[in-house]
């Protein structure tokens, strides 16, 4: 029986009258919940991806991800910008740009958003990020004068990067600290191309269009995020058709295959910001002296030459990844293709290992020296699988010269306790990068040391080549370069390797195309065939 | 309990012949298997060698590191049961002492029998991460330390049970009225008794433990590779399952085989154990 | 009876007092920063990291920071999520549905597919039923439910395409979809997870029911109800399965942490909104408050639980009702 028969008679004519037709939708898995969607805020990536939907920065890191001079960027809350000196800029606000509850956004949210950011209580992970801005004035509604505390060639990035430009007229009476448990925190309100509709927790997050959104009518009139925590799980999803974007479905490369079986999905590749490395601890575990093993540039450089990390990371990832020279992302506008990494060669590894003074005296296959073995804890994050898998492979290769690495496979919150306190000889590491080569002082320079910089590499010359590259005039590539070449001498890391991002779109998308900073950030401008699934 | 060796009565069960034979079987492949095989470790070509299937060099196929998935398997039978066996002896052991004095009317044992209720009031996942979460690398004795220090206080609330049971029954009263020890008369007359249930909640206890290590290692705090057990191969061959089972393959049904006969053993255990039965 | 049931709940009580003390200190003593993960590990300014431990009560000292969860939890109020930032009562309570639809069917599922099952095995022990059916029940025992579920997910999810592959609900559903048509979307969503979760339980079940069944078959008061002519079907279901049951009763009592456990793997591979992967979760997130709120949940749970499936096996049972 058909279950409109069921229902009364007024219910049949609300039904019928209510029978719009479905909205445009767009649903994308991915593997955390956004739990505090709102700039300033404590932020992972779940969080990123969602605001960077609700609210807009005043511009956008252009397609080649330059972060340095004033012309490679993008407008958006902003429609143009000025240099008044070279430590001034002024930003003219878009006159268009609306808040969702249709309120004006006006230079005294700009004001207001950057005191939050820059206050280290409220916003405690960009605060440091904003240092080298000085002060941040009104002029009029619509125009904005950042003010830095000196020249250098990132001024227009750190302005616009870090944070997205909160409502004033809707936070400003709230104090910091009460935003996490406010109504703005159920129900955000913003400025950009979608606004919020609802959260089921431990399921979806729900986004809808603004029509009039002032860049441009989106699209898609609705956007689900759907949650999966277990990779496998949100494949399933992908490959039976209940969500139509995922983004890095390898590893395990055996995904693409089942992907590509599917006439309905196609394979969108996109270089990240992401690298992966094994740090080697310059101190003793525990810090306080010299590592007395890895504190030996030979043994370094050795452990380095055993490997045939194109070999390994060809097998895991396939085309999607490359090793890297230096600690450098296939994104950050500094890499240089034409550099390669030294091929693996285990005869001079074997030479260098004996020139350090390191013998298989009792014959066991693994060196001695001073009667110590030569052997090495090499710890890994439980949840990684790449990196697991990676962690074996050299595990047997370093074997093959006489170097036993023990994989030491701690859960997560274990392993980020163990890296902060340099409890580690190798640390199998991933980050993401920021796509500023300025990303490269909190983890390779002496001042980083006691913070991000867990494994204490400090290198007086990278310190001062690091400062003459970053505050340079002009083109600053050549010293950016400079910087690197002496990072990959000095042997800190095994750079393994730096991924592209295999992400799979539904063919109803059309040729959407991903930002390789932000992947759905431009979600708004596709097109999609409203057939539906 | 009667004269007739334990043995001889369970291999008069069919069930016990056949769980007693699968085991014996399992047993020399666990032992006997790991020095024939090849190196569990080795790895050959990453990139043509991974995932192959069964055939040519490697009779049961290769992992994703291309190793050869029949060595480790062997290599895994051997280690889960260890770790089955090692973690169920220091359980059921702890629980038989600790229900004996409890059940006789020791203070100590009761307060223990009390912990004991407490430890199975928090799901034991829960009380293993918080445990292992600080413990670091996992060797198999560490790990089989850890599922026994867990799992005893089920062993001990059978093993009180039955002192409970049989301390005040007429048989008891006259040893104790002759004047047997205390201590004589727990080992001798009570402790085989109460061993019968804990024998067989035992036998099961191994497997349950097999198949913990396989969900510890799908949360991180398993063994550290490359040492293979059958639960860590089953959690490398997950992400691959779809496309190439065979790395799953081995270890799966080595599981299977070994709750399989440890299940029917149990099951003439209880039988053969049973006073009724017996009769 | 209900002097018994009053002294049985004051000892589950002061057990769980208990344990939940031993997990506090267990956890605290584990290493690890709730605020690390909430950073993604970017360094934070000391400063900042006074603030964020003010602002969580991770500066006062543990006693006082137990004491403080022990009279918010008499008080209902479990203290705020480290990693939500909302409270951890309104977090639980928005999966507790999920879960206790998931944990709610597989029970009864063991209960009485389970039952039935191993009460038919036991009727027919030796024959090659018996054998199947062990074998079976025995295999998705052993197997992990994170294999199980790929399976599953595999086969029923993605190929054949019967049931949804993970999530609980179908989120394109319009707003104005019927009752009934909410239910049956929430039944296929459900029917995976079930399935998994039930087949790596269902052996335990069928093993206890089996082993109970065959025990009373061989009593002299079953042997002396066939010998008085009764019928057969009486005999086996009315005589022999009844005083089966108490030992069956003791097991589902004994067996509902394993219940726990299993939804923890079912409910993080298919992506079901339960307590047991937000536990997990928080586990690994070292998010204090949430841990302890979903330990006092669960934990409260299967004491509750033993303590029904003991009364009951009471009541089924009056031989045992003045037993100490």
């Amino acid at each position: 029986m058909d279950v409109v028969a069921l229902m009364p008679f007024p219910m049949v004519a609300l039904a019928l009258l209510l029978q719009a037709p479905a909205p445009t939708t767009v649903t994308i898995a991915v593997g955390q919940e956004p739990t505090r969607p709102i700039p300033t805020l404590l932020a992972g990536q779940a969080n990123i991806d969602v605001a960077a939907q609700l609210f807009l920065p005043l511009a956008h890191v252009g397609p080649k991800l330059v972060t340095s001079g004033d012309k490679e960027f993008e407008p958006a809350l902003a429609r143009r910008w000025t240099r008044r000196d070279d430590r001034t800029l002024a930003f003219d606000l878009d006159p268009r740009a609306r808040w969702h509850d249709g309120a004006p956004v006006t230079s005294a949210d700009v004001v207001f958003t950057l005191a939050r950011a820059k206050d280290a209580a409220v916003s405690p992970t960009t605060a440091p990020q904003l240092a080298e801005i000085e002060s941040v004035t009104a002029e009029g509604d619509g125009r904005v004068v950042f003010r830095f505390r000196r020249a250098y060639g990132e001024q227009l990035y750190d302005a616009i990067h870090h944070v997205s430009i909160l409502p004033a007229h809707l936070l400003a009476a709230l104090p910091p600290a009460d935003v996490e448990r406010s109504a703005f925190m159920r129900q955000p309100v913003g400025s950009g191309p979608y606004r919020w509709v609802r959260q089921v927790p431990g399921e979806l997050t729900e986004l809808a269009a603004v029509p009039d959104f002032f860049l441009g009518r989106p699209g898609v009139e609705r956007v689900i995020f759907r949650l999966a925590a277990d990779p496998e799980a949100r494949l399933n999803l992908l490959l039976s058709g209940a969500v139509d974007a995922l983004d890095n479905v390898i590893p395990p490369l055996a995904n693409l295959e089942r992907v590509r079986a599917q006439p309905g999905l196609r394979v969108v590749a996109a270089p990240t910001t992401t690298l992966g490395f094994m740090l080697m601890n310059q101190q003793a575990r525990g810090r306080g002296a010299p590592h007395p093993v890895l504190g030996d540039l030979r043994v370094r450089q050795a452990l380095i030459r055993a490997l045939d990390r194109e070999t390994m990371v060809r097998a895991a990832l396939g085309d999607f990844a490359k090793v890297p020279y230096g600690p450098v992302s296939q994104l950050l506008w500094i890499d240089d293709p034409s550099e390669r990494p030294p091929p693996p060669d285990t005869a001079l590894a074997r030479r260098l290992l004996a020139e350090a003074g390191y013998r298989d005296a009792d014959g066991d296959g693994v060196l001695e020296r001073n009667g110590q073995p030569l052997r090495l804890g090499l710890m890994v994050p439980a949840p990684s699988a790449l990196r697991r898998q990676l962690a074996l492979v050299a595990q047997a290769q370093w074997r093959a010269v006489g170097v036993q690495a023990d994989i030491e496979i701690a859960e997560v919150a274990t392993y980020l306790d163990r890296r902060r306190r340099g409890d580690f000889d190798l640390d199998f590491s991933a980050t993401t990068q920021d796509p500023t080569p300025s990303t490269l002082l909190q983890s390779w320079t002496c001042a980083g040391v006691g913070a991000n910089n867990v494994a204490s590499y400090c290198a007086p010359q990278v310190d001062s080549l690091l400062a003459a590259a970053r505050f340079g005039r002009g083109d600053t590539r050549r010293a950016w370069r400079a910087v690197v070449r002496r990072i990959e001498a000095d042997a800190p890391a095994v750079f393994l390797f730096a991924t592209a991002n295999a992400s799979v779109l539904s063919r109803r998308l059309g040729d959407a195309a991903l930002r390789p900073d932000s992947w759905w950030r431009d979600l708004y401008r596709w097109r999609v065939r409203p057939d539906g699934r | 309990m009667s004269a007739t060796p334990l043995l001889a009565r369970l291999l008069r069960r069919p069930g016990g012949r056949r769980g007693l034979a699968l085991l014996v079987v399992l047993a020399v492949l666990a032992l006997a298997g790991p020095p024939l095989a090849r190196d569990p470790l080795a790895q050959g070509d990453l990139v043509s060698g991974a995932l192959r299937p069964p055939g040519g060099g490697h009779l049961l196929g290769t992992d994703h590191v291309s190793r050869d998935v029949l060595a480790r398997t062997l290599h895994g039978l051997r280690r889960s049961l260890g770790i089955g066996l090692g973690a169920t002896g220091l359980a059921a052991g702890l629980g038989l002492g600790i229900g004996l004095v409890a059940g006789i009317g020791g203070a100590a044992g009761r307060v223990l029998l009390r912990a004991g209720d407490a430890l199975l009031a928090i799901p034991r996942l829960f009380l293993l991460l918080v445990v292992l979460a600080g413990a670091g690398t996992l060797s198999a004795p560490g790990l089989a330390l850890a599922i026994g220090l867990t799992a005893w206080p089920s062993a001990s609330r059978l093993a009180a049970a039955e002192a409970r049971r049989l301390w005040p029954q007429d048989w008891m009263l006259a040893a104790r009225a002759l004047g047997a020890s205390p201590a004589r008369l727990v080992l001798v007359h009570l402790l085989p008794h109460a061993a019968a249930p804990v024998l067989v909640a035992a036998a099961l206890h191994v497997a349950d433990a097999v198949v913990l290590e396989a969900g510890l290692s799908f949360l991180g705090l398993g063994i550290a590779p490359p040492a293979p057990t059958l639960g860590g191969m089953l959690l490398e061959a997950r992400p691959t399952l779809a496309v190439a089972p065979w790395p799953a393959l081995a270890p799966g049904v080595a599981l299977v085989l070994v709750v399989l006969a440890l299940g029917a053993l149990a099951d003439a255990l209880r039988a053969a154990l049973d006073p009724q039965a017996a009769a | 009876m209900a002097a018994w049931l009053a002294r049985r709940l004051a000892t589950a009580a002061l057990t769980l007092a208990v344990a939940l003390t031993a997990l506090f200190a267990l956890m605290r003593a584990a290493p690890g920063d709730p605020l690390a993960q909430l950073t993604d590990d970017r360094p934070l300014p000391p400063e900042a990291r006074d603030a964020l431990r003010r602002r969580y009560g991770l500066d006062q000292p543990l006693p006082r920071q137990f004491l403080a969860f022990a009279a918010g939890a008499l008080r209902g109020d479990l203290g705020v999520s480290i990693q939500y930032g909302r409270p951890v009562r309104d977090l639980l309570a928005e999966r507790l549905g999920a879960t206790l639809l998931l944990a709610g069917t597989a029970l009864l599922v063991n209960a009485t597919l389970g039952i039935w099952l191993g009460a038919r095995q036991a009727f027919a022990a030796g024959s090659a039923i018996d054998a199947a059916l062990g074998t079976l029940a025995t295999a998705s025992y052993a197997l992990p439910p994170f294999v199980l579920a790929v399976l599953a997910a595999g086969l029923f999810g993605v190929r054949l395409g019967w049931f949804p592959a993970a999530g609980a609900r179908d989120p394109l559903l319009a707003a104005d979809t019927g009752a009934l048509a909410l239910v049956l979307d929430r039944l296929r969503h459900l029917a995976l997870p079930a399935l998994v979760l039930s087949a790596s339980t269902l052996g335990g079940t069928m093993r206890q029911q089996r082993a109970a069944l065959l025990d009373a078959l061989g009593r002299p008061f079953v042997r002396a109800a066939r010998a008085r002519g009764l019928d057969e079907r009486r005999v086996r279901w009315g005589h022999a399965w009844r005083a089966s049951l108490v030992p069956v009763l003791t097991h589902f009592g004994l067996w509902l942490p394993a219940l726990v456990t299993g939804s923890v793997f079912v409910e993080a591979v298919f992506a079901w909104p339960g307590i047991g992967e937000l536990a997990a979760a928080a586990t690994a997130a070292r998010d204090y408050p949430l841990v302890m709120g979903a330990a006092l949940l669960a934990g409260a749970g299967v004491v509750l639980g033993s303590v029904v499936a003991e009364w009951a096996a009471r009541l089924a049972d009056p031989r045992g009702a003045d037993a100490p």
